[in-house]
């Protein structure tokens, strides 16, 4: 029961990560259709901000996450600016393949500047706590807890506020929402710059709960949370929460069961098995076919 | 759009001197070692890749599809060789071992395709790119579990048995088979799915079949590279085949163009030799890489020949004239005869849109060789009856007899084999697809070749090629004033033509039943005229019966013998024009319920 309970917060641990990078892919995709696999290193961005911040200025916890976000915010907003904007009104796919580009070159330009992976100082102390034989760490409190604060903040901003209700319409339709008096180009920057803060974010946590950090750190990673974005219905913002946790629990309770080399294993096997019957994720919305 | 180098096409024989000659070439140069060792490396690796990226072209340029990992259909061709030339036959078994192991590769994978092809009948875009990615991460991770090839330690032993000579046979064959996959009835199929897929679906394109092919064919060639691979570095391990592979693949093809062998070969050869020469730089080639692969996308999309090939690499047909015909229209008589009296039945047809009914209770009888008019108001449920009809949407409840036979639950494209044919409301051709292309698909399922067939260029394919095909295409273009358009591109033609060439392409299907959804709509009244006559004409040429929705009333009148008219998803009138006029429900659906009384009062 111990145990299980641990892999719970193992699960929780894994998942809010997953959840919180799976929210820059499904918004950007929510708002664009694009699928920005630039993301992940976007993410692995963040996690190197947060080891400059920490290793060489040594600032304090708070203000490091804050510098990793927007840092990460303000790289995001500068890919979509010079990479994605170009290409708004191009075939689909060259946007993808741009954002693959992008995520190439994130990934080697991180490499030539710091060939060796680096090792994250501590940032806040690790204290535990035993909760009747549970092993609660104050990183995990940390994580889980800042993961949720983002969460419900990200739902209410896309859901009550003015900006929010921009970004629903731009999904719902690019060409009318200028015709209302909305820059399109402000709320698709605006939305980047969540999405990838987000990403800081993630990286930030990241590395306080694995602080060996190397520049494809965020490939894996990305693709993860991609799939727990695609699992929860891409495009969907508590589609991705949602899918986050699953992909987490999926692959913490996989890891328990069978040999960790068999986790990308089961956890890719299910997604496969999930898209069979349900292809467009569990909450999303299959589109209807217009003949 | 196609470079014109015709001094080539009329000298098509020079491509098999050269091919001869490179080959020869190939092997004295590796025989006597008169390069360098290390530019005979690069050259093979550039023969390696231009396989890849051309059959990664397939699914992603030619389909439209967009699969990521490719590199995993690489991963099961290499240890499917690998074990085949090192656990299975003694290094010394013969010459014959390595051809065979690189076949063996490229069936496994084929065989592992099927994984990837059955998902993508349901799912499309960005995610079958996750089932692809999923596949390509799948196979990494099995292969780091099973002991007996190494785990991630990697497999080795391997002998170093790919050559130049081997590399340039097996590159030459690669784009030889995969170009004549694409210029095929199947490969028509599978430009009709990346052009518009539902369409494709109606023209009696079986869209499954289609992909099935198309994954299978392209992972075959991915997984001969594979064996390839593995037997020039005599060393693979599971890190070898992930994601950064199935980038590169990527990266070869967009920068080359989509939908293009000369591209892919063009993108293959500039990205290897690229890579070598930007080695002196050290970590930064990675970064310069990606970042010309950005701005290429950015100032060229397409790729450097997106959509665009070589004359020379497109086959001619070979057109047997001599041989009689059987001409479409005697053919299509003959069948329509036999089949005389009651066409369609349609039973009490219910449809719901959520609480939404848009079809209540449909009736109706058609006979053969009768022109019906299905008109009503907008949202009266029209269209949602043709949908029903040719198996886009399935009925809540009711049923659909054609010719006797239940077709209610059939495919778009079963229902087409059946007999019935359809327009769009708004007109859904082949955009990038030449006129003759456009018809050719509609001609899908009247070949009697198969893909082995078109990709070894059998007698079979040359026949029906040269001559039922062309010669059927020519003729209808001919009889609908088409034939001077025959190689534009479908969205290049003026919005008359498009809706003529769309009839056009669904009466190359050989239907007994067509439907046309608003054939006049945007049409002024001259054009309008025009129409109306040329369906009068199809009709008698071709012997068939017609379903028209139209709202234009003097079209509609002029045409149909029958009308039945909808509004709110009910039959409201059913009968002959004259009668349909003077209806007084038919009135108030079109002009309100006092409409016509109120402005006499006034």
């Amino acid at each position: 029961m111990v145990y299980i309970s641990q892999q719970l917060l193992n699960m929780l641990q894994l998942g809010s990560i997953y959840a919180v990078i799976a929210l820059g892919y499904t918004m950007v995709y929510g708002v664009l259709s694009l699928i920005n696999f630039a993301h992940g290193d976007l993410f692995m961005i963040g996690a190197f901000l947060c080891f400059i911040a920490t290793a060489k200025l040594h600032l304090p916890f708070v203000v490091v996450l804050v510098v990793a976000a927007i840092g990460t915010a303000a790289i995001g907003m500068a890919v979509e600016r010079l990479a994605y904007r170009p290409l708004r009104d191009a075939p689909k796919v060259s946007a993808i393949i741009t954002a693959l580009g992008v995520g190439v070159f994130i990934e080697n330009f991180t490499l030539a500047l710091s060939p060796y992976p680096r090792h994250v100082p501590e940032m806040l102390p690790n204290v535990s706590w035993n909760l009747g034989g549970l092993t609660v760490s104050s990183i995990q409190g940390v994580i889980v807890v800042l993961s949720v604060l983002l969460m419900v903040g990200l739902d209410f901003i896309v859901r009550k506020t003015r900006y929010g209700m921009a970004m629903r319409a731009l999904a719902w339709d690019i060409k009318t929402l200028p015709l209302m008096g909305v820059s399109v180009n402000a709320i698709i920057a605006l939305t980047f710059a969540i999405g990838a803060g987000f990403g800081g974010a993630a990286g930030t946590m990241y590395a306080m709960a694995f602080p060996v950090i190397d520049p494809y750190m965020g490939i894996m990673i990305g693709w993860k949370a991609f799939i727990a974005a695609v699992v929860g219905g891409i495009g969907s913002i508590r589609g991705a929460m949602l899918g986050g946790y699953i992909l987490g629990a999926v692959e913490t309770f996989a890891a328990v069961a069978l040999p960790s080399t068999y986790r990308d294993f089961i956890a890719f096997t299910l997604l496969l098995i999930l898209l069979i019957f349900r292809p467009n994720g569990i909450l999303g919305v299959p589109k209807t076919l217009k003949v | 759009m196609r470079i014109h180098t015709d001094y080539l096409t009329s000298r098509r024989w020079l491509l098999f001197v050269l091919t001869g000659v490179g080959f020869i070439a190939t092997v004295i140069v590796s025989r006597f070692g008169l390069i360098d060792q290390y530019v005979e490396l690069v050259a093979m690796y550039v023969g390696i890749n231009i396989i890849l990226a051309l059959s990664l072209n397939l699914v992603n340029g030619y389909m439209g599809e967009f699969s990521v990992g490719h590199a995993g259909f690489m991963a099961v061709g290499a240890y499917g060789a690998s074990i085949l030339s090192v656990k299975v036959f003694s290094s010394s078994a013969g010459v014959w071992v390595f051809p065979l192991a690189v076949i063996t590769g490229g069936v496994m994978a084929a065989l592992a395709a099927v994984v990837v092809a059955i998902p993508s009948f349901k799912t499309r875009g960005d995610y079958l790119a996750i089932v692809t990615l999923s596949f390509n991460m799948i196979v990494k991770s099995v292969l780091e579990n099973i002991d007996a090839v190494g785990g991630p330690r990697g497999f080795l032993g391997m002998e170093k048995l790919t050559t130049l000579p081997w590399t340039f046979a097996w590159t030459v064959v690669s784009v030889w088979a995969i170009r004549n996959f694409v210029y095929s009835n199947i490969g028509r199929g599978v430009l009709s799915i990346r052009e518009d897929e539902t369409a494709g679906a109606a023209m009696g394109v079986d869209t499954r079949k289609v992909k099935l092919h198309a994954f299978v064919v392209s992972s075959f060639f991915a997984g001969v590279a594979g064996g390839l691979y593995a037997h020039l570095l005599q060393f693979i391990s599971p890190r070898t085949f992930d994601i950064i592979k199935s980038t590169e693949i990527l990266i070869m093809v967009y920068l080359g163009g989509v939908g293009s062998i000369a591209g892919s070969i063009t993108g293959a050869v500039i990205y290897t030799v690229l890579i070598e020469v930007l080695r002196v730089l050290g970590q930064w080639r990675m970064v310069i890489m990606p970042l010309l692969l950005v701005l290429l996308m950015i100032f060229r999309p397409k790729g450097i020949f997106g959509f665009m090939e070589f004359r020379w690499f497109e086959p001619v047909a070979r057109k047997k004239k001599d041989e009689a015909v059987v001409p479409y229209r005697a053919a299509a008589r003959e069948q329509a005869r036999e089949q005389a009296g009651e066409l369609l039945a349609i039973n009490g047809l219910t449809h719901y849109f959520g609480g939404l009914c848009a079809l209540s209770d449909f009736n109706l009888r058609l006979n053969s060789g009768q022109i019906m008019g299905i008109i009503g108001p907008n949202g009266s449920g029209k269209t949602t009856l043709f949908n029903l009809i040719s198996g886009y949407y399935r009925p809540t409840q009711g049923s659909v007899l054609f010719n006797g036979a239940e077709i209610t639950r059939m495919r778009p494209n079963e229902i087409n084999s059946c007999g019935i044919a359809r327009t769009f409301q708004n007109i859904r051709l082949f955009n990038n697809l030449t006129v003759t292309d456009n018809v050719k698909v509609g001609m899908f399922n009247s070949v009697n070749y198969n893909a082995a067939d078109a990709m070894l260029r059998t007698r079979r394919f040359n026949d029906c090629e040269g001559k039922e095909v062309s010669e059927c295409v020519r003729m209808l273009l001919e009889l609908f004033a088409l034939d001077k358009y025959a190689s534009e591109a479908a969205k290049n033609l003026p919005y008359g033509l498009k809706r003529r060439l769309e009839i056009v392409r669904a009466l190359a299907t050989r239907p007994q039943l067509l439907l046309l959804d608003e054939p006049a709509a945007g049409m002024n009244p001259s054009e309008t005229g025009a129409l109306m006559e040329l369906v009068h004409r199809i009709r008698d040429e071709f012997e068939l019966t017609i379903m028209v929705i139209e709202h234009h009333m003097s079209f509609i009148m002029g045409l149909c013998q029958r009308i039945q008219v909808l509004d709110f998803g009910v039959t409201i009138a059913a009968g002959a024009p004259d009668e349909i006029k003077s209806d007084k429900k038919v009135i108030e659906a079109y002009l309100g319920s006092s409409g016509v009384s109120t402005r006499r009062d006034k």
